[in-house]
């Protein structure tokens, strides 16, 4: 199979032309450094992403706290974690690191705080 | 609301608000009856807060009379209501000798109309007043004012309701029936039962007479555009600038006014359009408009712009015709008890003291007029913050903390105002309510600060719900739901 | 009226300000007060979810608020003083502030003073979108507030105009939340924003990406139905033929950022007409002696790393300044050449090494960006890309200065 793909490992974003079969990359071109291999093979055979996002807080001082998964989710598993977390509601207080989902829909990465909550006064 | 009124006013502009405020003068019952979220939602919000002198009227029509007399009132009323007033002087400018005997014209025309202290000055002496602008000649009305077009409105539809007088917000007339001593007019908000009727629906003026049977009148709407330049070009002009008024023109020429806020306007343009909701701006004229102010002052740039908007004049000609027509004002003989005031355009917010005074006039050769010992003329004097010395913001503080707390960073309007704005008199609930009385998001950054920090006190203050919030009433929603629903 | 004394008064809490006041603690300022208008430090950080912040300072790529804490905490190990909920009325070019809290009006006098106020969106009245004005019509950064602070959706359907970082992070957000983001109209010929974001924003979701298109009416009286897109064409004008209609139900802005310099005029500070922020030497010394300024508020910033790192050197000169009341004259000028839109400082001391900031014009590739004086070449450092979007960073050491004779150029060249 061919594509083509804007790797963004550095700012260069070079337009790279990818060719692969099922199991592994066969070559690319227009490429400038070796990075873009690996980025181009992942994005081929395991793409993932971070996931930055907010849930409920109880009793807090603001209503909502920032969270982010600890490592990249499969793409394909984006979504369903946003869908996942739209229901998920933490209590006031809550710093930064708070384990708030573990291991979330399996994926192996834990939703995590990125904020300080303060309980409302 | 009471079950039967001595008058029904219709149309909550600045000409119906001041109607009622003089009619709370005396024993009479009154109603206004708006159809829209608040006061000054039409033509009175949207004008250029200009208090004439009169030069620039038919000399004997009923505008003249209603000018002259209302600029005569406006200031003392202003004080009465604590409405920023502000004798800027106006310059009309001629840009090459051609146009200097028109200048001679308006100065006959103003003194024939009773305008005081009308002069004609030179080039040096216009550098010397403006040095932004040059120009041949011009002829200077020392005694033109600014206001507050829309707080002067709001000012006059709370001191109505201090003294007595009813506001009906949201209430659009549908239908009107009976006579003199008897009409019923049904609402969206109910019945209302009154001895006589005044129309001053402004722009559907003919609309609402037609609604009683009388189809005597076509209002015309006429679009003026403006741009708002920022305040810190404030120092390019002192006066009213204008132009010498085109020849057989249905407009006025470009203006530059100066703002009682510190702001100056471009506009208006004068453009007829087909439809009474057409009061969208278009990008060309605003275009246009920069490009003309910049002509008369080189230093303005289109960055200075903070944004721009339109009102409708009604006008009772078409454009076929072209000009000006005379204010109507009048009962009709088929329809004793109904006042109609049609095509009050350009001076109408001078007027407007003045044609109150008609119409209470005319109220009292149909009920008698007894005086209403309660009447108090002062209305409580709304803060503005941001003018105030550092001595007094301090006091104020001291005495109130709430206005410590600076919301509206552009306008530096504080937490107190916006609460007084939301617990409004009037009932008004709309943000552009709390906009239009404090004057928070109406600064270079457009709410981008201070919007979603009222909407929090709104929130809390009234138990609103933020799906529950409008921007103008009429289903201006701001907000869908909650973040976390938006998926369902 | 209460006055109080201070050494360095730094107005804004966000990323630079906390920047400058920990480094002017940290360069042995005594009183050092930072003044922030929110309820909390952090500025646009505390909005700003979404990671990537702090690849250049920390080496990590964190998340808005957790870079924000970083130098809250530093900000109170420090001993600097907060002013939380506090607005700068005034500021004289004495170095005299006005301020108002709850707690009164009141006045600071400050040996030094840094501007840190960030900058502020461009509005839909600024740019003249013609049609009514109804409800429906943000910038990004509100859609921001509200749905990351406020748990509030502003629409379900939604046309965003402009493809900077800040549109394209918050049509993924949008998006992830599960609002339907219908396009990204873009009236520049190419993404104004990093292709990471374009990638990960717009390609990830399959949100149609239209250049060289604009919104030319907005629809709807009370709240916005649709906006009609315009292709425009290579001299600026809409191509005929091309309006299309686009039904939505709001319509997000992230037209540009203006930097935010009001109080600046009021204390006299020259602005450049091009950064929109004050002129500034190597020591980000303002027009007006002892009013410094740094962050969004002097430039308009792609990465915050480099506004905390500016604001750190303007903090550091700040306290010197509060404490000998002078620093070196800065007589040289430096100003931009051919392919380059700006560059600060726009003069220089020479007495130290310089890290330049700059824009180019245009975008392109493989050149070298160059610094010239009296036509010999000072030095020169190749750009595989440049586009006018991501600022350039470079550094000159202190002994490259010393032959210098008049004005410093930098231009794009090979």
């Amino acid at each position: 199979m061919k594509g083509q793909f804007t790797c963004v490992v550095c700012p260069t974003s070079c337009a790279v032309n990818a060719e692969w079969n099922e199991t592994e990359l066969l070559s690319t071109d227009h490429a400038q450094c070796k990075l873009a291999w690996d980025f181009i093979r992942g994005e081929i055979f395991d793409p993932r992403r971070m996931v930055t996002t907010t849930v409920r807080v109880d009793d807090g001082d603001l209503p909502l706290v920032s969270v982010k998964t600890d490592t990249p989710v499969p793409k394909g598993k984006v979504l369903e974690v946003m869908a996942h977390l739209a229901h998920v509601v933490v209590r006031a207080p809550v710093n930064i690191g708070d384990i708030v989902v573990p291991d979330v829909l399996g994926t192996g990465s834990n939703i995590v705080t990125t904020k300080k909550i303060p309980r409302k006064v | 609301m009471k079950l039967e009124y001595d008058v029904a006013v219709v149309g909550g502009g600045v000409v119906g608000c001041a109607i009622a405020r003089e009619l709370s003068r005396y024993q009479l019952s009154v109603v206004l009856l708006e159809k829209e979220s608040d006061v000054a939602r039409g033509t009175s919000g949207k004008n250029s807060g200009v208090v004439h002198t009169g030069f620039n009227v038919p000399t004997g029509s009923v505008k003249a009379r209603l000018n002259v007399l209302g600029a005569s009132m406006f200031e003392n009323l202003c004080t009465q209501l604590h409405v920023p007033f502000k004798r800027v002087g106006k310059l009309v400018i001629a840009l090459t000798a051609a146009e200097a005997p028109d200048l001679e014209k308006l100065k006959a025309i103003g003194d024939a109309n009773g305008v005081p202290s009308l002069e004609i000055i030179d080039a040096k002496e216009i550098r010397r007043m403006e040095p932004n602008i040059s120009g041949y000649a011009a002829m200077n009305a020392p005694t033109a004012a600014i206001t507050c077009p829309f707080r002067f409105t709001i000012a006059l539809a709370e001191s109505a309701v201090a003294n007595g007088a009813d506001i009906l917000l949201g209430a659009e007339v549908k239908g009107i029936s009976g006579k003199l001593g008897g009409f019923k007019i049904f609402t969206t908000r109910g019945t209302v039962h009154s001895k006589l009727v005044v129309n001053s629906a402004g722009l559907y003026a003919d609309h609402v007479a037609r609604l009683a049977g009388v189809r005597r009148y076509k209002v015309y709407p006429c679009r003026g555009e403006y741009v708002i330049i920022d305040k810190a070009r404030s120092d390019l002009i002192q006066r009213l600038i204008y132009p010498v008024p085109p020849r057989g023109g249905s407009g006025l020429g470009v203006h530059l006014t100066p703002t009682i806020d510190g702001n100056i306007l471009i506009g208006p343009s004068a453009v007829y359009v087909r439809s009474k909701t057409s009061d969208g701006t278009t990008g060309a004229m605003a275009r246009q408009l920069v490009k003309e102010a910049q002509e008369l002052l080189p230093g303005l740039s289109r960055r200075d712009v903070i944004t721009s908007y339109a009102g409708l004049r009604p006008k009772t000609v078409s454009s076929a015709v072209g000009g000006f027509d005379d204010f109507t004002i009048e009962e009709v003989p088929e329809l004793p008890g109904m006042m109609h005031l049609v095509g009050i355009e350009s001076p109408g917010l001078t007027a407007a003291p003045a044609i109150a005074l008609d119409i209470a006039k005319w109220a009292g050769t149909h009920l008698p007029l007894l005086s209403n010992s309660q009447f108090h003329s002062q209305r409580k004097a709304a803060v503005l913050f941001n003018e105030l010395p550092p001595e007094k913001q301090a006091e104020l503080v001291d005495a109130d903390p709430d206005y410590g707390q600076i919301v509206c960073r552009c306008e530096s309007v504080t937490r107190k105002e916006i609460l007084e704005a939301i617990h409004n008199p009037l009932g008004a609930q709309t943000i552009g309510a709390i906009k239009y009385r404090s004057r928070a998001t109406m600064g270079r950054c457009q709410g981008g600060f201070c919007g979603p920090r009222i909407e929090e006190i709104l929130e809390e203050e009234t138990g609103v719900l933020p799906t529950e919030m409008s921007l103008k009433g009429n289903g201006s929603w701001l907000f869908a739901g909650s973040t976390k629903d938006l998926r369902n | 009226m209460r006055t109080e004394e201070v050494d360095v008064a730094v107005i804004g809490g966000g990323p630079s300000g906390m920047s400058a006041a920990v480094a002017a603690r940290k360069a042995g300022a005594e009183r050092v007060v930072l003044i922030e208008r929110g309820e909390r430090l952090g500025g646009i950080l505390n909005q700003c979810i979404h990671d990537g912040f702090g690849t250049k300072t920390f080496g990590k790529a964190l998340t808005g608020p957790e870079y924000a804490q970083i130098y809250i905490d530093q900000a109170s190990e420090t001993g600097v003083s907060t002013y939380l909920n506090t607005m700068v009325l005034n500021l004289t070019p004495e170095r005299e502030l006005t301020v108002c809290s709850t707690e009164g009006v009141r006045h600071i006098r400050a040996k030094s003073v840094v501007l840190c106020m960030g900058c502020r969106e461009r509005t839909r009245g600024a740019i003249g979108i013609p049609g009514h004005r109804p409800a429906g019509v943000f910038t990004a950064g509100v859609v921001q507030y509200y749905m990351n602070l406020r748990n509030l959706a502003v629409g379900r359907r939604v046309v965003v105009l402009g493809s900077g970082d800040v549109g394209l992070i918050m049509a993924r957000r949008l998006t992830l939340e599960g609002a339907q983001v219908l396009c990204v109209a873009e009236i520049l010929p190419y993404p104004s924003g990093l292709a990471r974001n374009v990638v990960q924003c717009l390609e990830d979701f399959g949100i149609p990406l239209y250049l060289s298109t604009t919104v030319v009416e907005i629809h709807g009286r009370d709240r916005i139905t649709g906006v009609t897109l315009a292709k425009i064409g290579p001299r600026g004008g809409i191509v005929q033929g091309s309006q299309r209609l686009v039904e939505c139900d709001t319509l997000m802005l992230s037209v540009g950022l203006i930097p935010e310099n009001e109080l600046s005029k009021k204390a006299g500070v020259s602005l450049s007409p091009v950064t929109g922020g004050p002129i500034v030497d190597d020591h980000f010394q303002t027009s007006i002696p002892g009013i410094f300024s740094a962050g969004n508020a002097l430039q308009v910033h792609d990465l915050v790393d480099y506004a905390s790192l500016e604001a750190e050197k303007a903090g550091l000169s700040a306290a010197k300044y509060a404490h000998t009341g002078e620093l070196p004259e800065a007589n040289i000028k430096v100003s931009p050449g051919q392919g380059i839109r700006y560059v600060v400082p726009q003069h220089i001391s020479g007495t130290e090494a310089v890290d330049f900031s700059m824009r180019v014009v245009a975008p392109d590739h493989d050149r070298y960006v160059v610094f010239r004086n009296d036509g010999q070449t000072l030095r020169r450092m190749k750009e595989n890309v440049l586009a006018p979007s991501s600022m350039i960073r470079f550094r000159l050491r202190a002994e490259r200065f010393q032959q210098v004779e008049g004005e410093l150029t930098v231009e794009v060249g090979s």
